[in-house]
């Protein structure tokens, strides 16, 4: 049976004509990349002619266009959904249903999801200048949307797990851009300084990529750059880290996309998981009973020893 | 069905529930009675499995909601006192939300909610959003999306609270039609007057604390300082005045052209011996009733006089 939470949103947000507004814009948005990308290849090119081996660059910049628009967008659909239930009145009577928390807040996170992948397939037929050139080929396309749907998992997660704590839609909004600044921009610091300051004693490759394994743009650099084979991340990790490096180490540096993937479905799961509890208005006395067991055991164990 | 057992609940220092004990059978209507602050919808929210208490027990059909609230689900509705409603959502996929939500499989639920929106009489209201419905009609839907798993027991907070007086009396139509339907109910209201006829026993709540609980008749005998008899003789009213006189529980005789009202302050049995008397010394009686007293002020009286 499909989830009662996701099926609802689907009736109400395809009804409001916000959704069809960000869709707009969306597709707005990336035609206008392609636009533009097109007019200034024509005007760089010496024959004032496009050039179709240039086409592969038009693959980045759409990506590139559609993971900015789905990292602003995903908070801004998911931060206000649980305060928006509470701001309603209505969260009291979702939780005297059967419909656990956890449902509840996988409901909320997967119709958010669901209209990113709803963005994401309105915008093949612009992807699709991409193919009637070649260059790139649809498994890599299916590879770019599964990173897109998991960034989108992962700030989804973190949106929902403010929006139980924040009445308010914008600071949960703001905190979770201040999140995604921090992984992009905070991690890059980190291991400017720590090259900085390990660089008489040979940085290790394997502390950089631990070090950027968490950001998301290090992390879709890495996935353009292995499709459309240039291998500059590895080339840079290489040159950054010392001398002998295991096999795993070296795969990593290739595919730090996809440790980067398996890191956004860990962390958006965690945020899912403390976000039910945040909503279960049990959970004290779960604690309070596990306490009291414990209590209970420690005693029992007292007692025994004497 | 209901037993509250010394429930607690304190927020700070600040003590909202205060070693509430009460007990509801099976089929019974129990109007919560309490004024602002009482700590009425704290227990009903206990009791509804979305607050924890600090100590004591909630059990309902045997099994303790403060330790297993999630099991009690299906057995209880719940109708906050201020709820909201979806924007761009019908009638009927409302209810088909909350069918959804209880687990209720696809096929069930279009008889289910057919029958529930009769109950209600919004079944013309199905195609209409619930955003554009009145707030009587809104309080009639949820009471509806609060059956839609039939449950045994009904908690509503302040069903009727700012419902104009035909939206009360509809309301009040609905719950006389669930009483009927013998589900048992826990109908919290400042309007004590108009839940008194329906309910089979009433709870005053005070400062979290139990005031008085059982029947209405029972609460008034209880609680009221005097009973007013009123007798109406169709002649010999000297006479009866005279009796009436000797009598040593009875005061204030109050003399009107064709009747006579007297407070009385013995029990039942020693105003059955003055009816007697009456009748043994051949007055003809027309009526000989005690007044039904006011609910209201034996409300006021319970909670101090603290507002309704």
């Amino acid at each position: 049976m499909m989830n009662p939470v996701l099926r609802r949103e689907a009736i109400t947000s395809l009804r409001g004509w916000k959704n069809y507004a960000v869709l707009t814009f969306y597709l707005l948005m990336m035609t206008l990349g392609a636009g533009i990308f097109f007019y200034a290849s024509v005007f760089q090119s010496y024959r004032f002619a496009f050039d179709p081996q240039t086409i592969v660059y038009l693959y980045v910049v759409l990506a590139a266009i559609q993971m900015a628009l789905v990292v602003l967008s995903v908070p801004a659909l998911t931060a206000g959904s649980i305060s928006g239930e509470r701001e309603r009145q209505t969260l009291d009577l979702l939780l005297v249903t059967k419909l656990s928390p956890f449902s509840i807040v996988i409901g909320k996170l997967l119709s958010s999801m669901a209209f990113v992948l709803l963005l994401i397939i309105s915008t093949l037929p612009v992807f699709s200048i991409v193919f009637y050139f070649g260059s790139v080929g649809i498994g890599a396309l299916l590879g770019m949307i599964g990173f897109t749907l998991t960034t989108a998992f992962m700030l989804g997660g973190i949106s929902i797990f403010f929006s139980c704590i924040y009445k308010r839609t914008v600071v949960s909004i703001m905190l979770v851009y201040i999140i995604t600044g921090v992984l992009c921009f905070g991690t890059l610091i980190l291991a400017a300084l720590h090259i900085f300051v390990r660089s008489y004693q040979d940085p290790s490759m394997a502390e950089m990529i631990v070090m950027l394994i968490p950001n998301p743009g290090v992390g879709f650099f890495s996935l353009v750059d292995s499709q459309i084979g240039t291998n500059i991340t590895q080339e840079v990790l290489y040159n950054g880290g010392n001398g002998t490096q295991s096999s795993f180490i070296l795969w990593a540096a290739k595919n730090i996309w996809m440790l980067h993937m398996a890191f956004q479905l860990v962390v958006g799961s965690i945020f899912i998981i403390l976000a039910a509890g945040l909503i279960n208005p049990v959970r004290e006395h779960k604690q309070k009973n596990k306490s009291t067991q414990t209590k209970k055991k420690m005693k029992k164990e007292k007692k025994g020893e004497e | 069905m209901l037993e509250i057992k010394e429930l607690v609940k304190k927020y700070g220092k600040f003590t909202a529930v205060d070693h509430l004990s009460i007990s509801v059978g099976k089929g019974e209507i129990c109007g919560f009675v309490g004024p602002n602050g009482a700590g009425k919808t704290t227990t009903m929210r206990i009791m509804a499995g979305l607050l924890n208490a600090t100590s004591g027990n909630v059990i309902i059909d045997g099994v303790d909601v403060t330790k297993n609230p999630r099991a009690l689900r299906e057995k209880i509705g719940y109708m906050p006192d201020f709820f909201g409603v979806y924007d761009n959502l019908k009638v009927t996929e409302y209810m088909d939300f909350y069918a959804g939500a209880y687990g209720i499989p696809y096929k069930e639920r279009g008889p289910i909610m057919d029958n529930l929106l009769e109950i209600v009489d919004l079944a013309h209201k199905k195609d209409s959003y619930v955003d554009s419905l009145s707030r009587g009609m809104k309080q009639r839907l949820c009471l509806a999306r609060s059956l839609v798993h039939d449950p045994e027991l009904l908690i509503l907070d302040e069903p009727a609270s700012g419902l104009d007086p035909r939206a009360r009396v509809e309301m009040k139509e609905v719950l006389k039609q669930l009483q009927e339907m013998g589900k048992t109910i826990i109908i919290s209201s400042h309007i004590l007057p108009e839940l008194a006829e329906m309910c089979t026993e009433v709870c005053i709540i005070n400062q979290g604390k139990l005031a008085a609980q059982g029947s209405v008749q029972e609460i008034m005998h209880k609680l009221s300082q005097k009973r007013i008899v009123h007798v109406r003789p169709l002649k010999e009213m000297d006479k009866m005045l005279q009796i009436l006189k000797e009598q040593p529980l009875v005061r204030a005789i109050v003399e009107n052209t064709k009747d006579v009202e007297f407070d009385f302050t013995g029990t039942d049995e020693q105003l059955a011996n003055i009816l007697k008397q009456l009748v043994v010394a051949d007055i003809p009686l027309l009526s000989f009733k005690e007044k039904e007293g006011n609910l209201e002020e034996v409300f006021m009286q319970v909670t101090g006089g603290e507002g309704v």
